[in-house]
């Protein structure tokens, strides 16, 4: 990876409510935005459910993974969130390359990264650094 | 509405804490919610999601007394504003964690669409059975507050 290079992005068709209700009982959150679309729009939220962060985040984490070669390359990140996204959105998380430097473990990787609505806003927007991916035999 | 004073008091605030050990099935099922691929066989590093559950149903509070200790609850639309993981080491299935807690910094701000509101940093540490840091998580909550 040089620096300016774009990471693969991830696309998520279609953010899936049912995905949410996962997520709210891994997290035991009680917050009803992510589980019933009237009280999203007693928020002032719009008339869908509304993703966890975590969810966000989480897309945005897998295509690091994938740009790194793993799961376990991937050393830090940290995000924004910027907008909200709802049942039913399309989102791409991508990235791009500003630095590669040689770290404790090796090569690094630092990124910035972001996670879009199409058609909408910026969801999220952040920084990641990764373990350079491993040479392919 | 808690006081700008009461809320700078809680920097420094440790939560309780607590042990944690990834089970198997929650790195499966946060893959599913993140559209990841599954661990194959032999692997036990978890997605990088998973720090933010382990981290967060660890301090020893539910999530709505974390609220409660800033003075919010969750009718009133607490927010997740930002979110850091930094890993020393990936975290695995299996390992025992020893789960830290405290209150890293607060700050009221105003804003003119916004009205009133507050932000609160957690730092959370996740030291393995070497005793070693192997991640720290820092969530920043955002609290809307209408006075």
């Amino acid at each position: 990876m040089n620096v300016g290079d774009a990471l693969p992005e991830l696309v998520v068709e279609s953010v899936d409510p049912e995905r949410m209700k996962t997520m709210a009982a891994l997290l035991r959150d009680p917050n009803m935005i992510h589980l019933e679309p009237g009280e999203a729009a007693r928020h002032g939220l719009g008339d869908r459910v509304v993703n966890q962060g975590p969810i966000n985040m989480g897309y945005v984490q897998t295509m690091l993974a994938r740009a790194a070669g793993g799961v376990d390359r991937v050393r830090a990140t940290s995000f924004r969130f910027l907008a909200n996204v709802h049942a039913g959105d399309r989102v791409v998380a991508g990235g791009t390359v500003t630095a590669v430097r040689q770290g404790d473990g090796g090569e690094e990787i630092d990124c910035e990264v972001w996670l879009d609505v199409t058609g909408g806003a910026r969801a999220l927007s952040g920084t990641a650094t990764l373990l350079a991916p491993p040479p392919t035999p | 509405m808690i006081t700008e004073d009461e809320l700078s008091a809680l920097v420094g605030r440790r939560l309780p804490g607590g042990r944690a050990r990834i089970e198997p099935y929650v790195d499966w099922l946060t893959r599913d919610v993140v559209g990841a691929p599954q661990r194959a066989p032999g692997e036990d590093a978890v997605h990088p999601a998973v720090a933010f559950l382990v981290a967060q149903g660890n301090v020893g509070l539910e999530l709505e007394e974390v609220f409660a200790l800033f003075g919010a609850r969750s009718q009133d639309g607490p927010m997740l504003g930002e979110w850091s993981v930094d890993f020393t080491r990936p975290l695995r299935t299996g390992v025992d964690y020893d789960v830290t807690c405290e209150v890293a910094g607060v700050a009221r701000k105003r804003g003119a669409r916004t009205g009133v509101f507050d932000l609160a940093t957690v730092e959370i540490g996740l030291d393995g059975p070497d005793r070693a840091r192997h991640a720290t998580v820092r969530p920043t909550y955002v609290f809307p507050r209408r006075s």
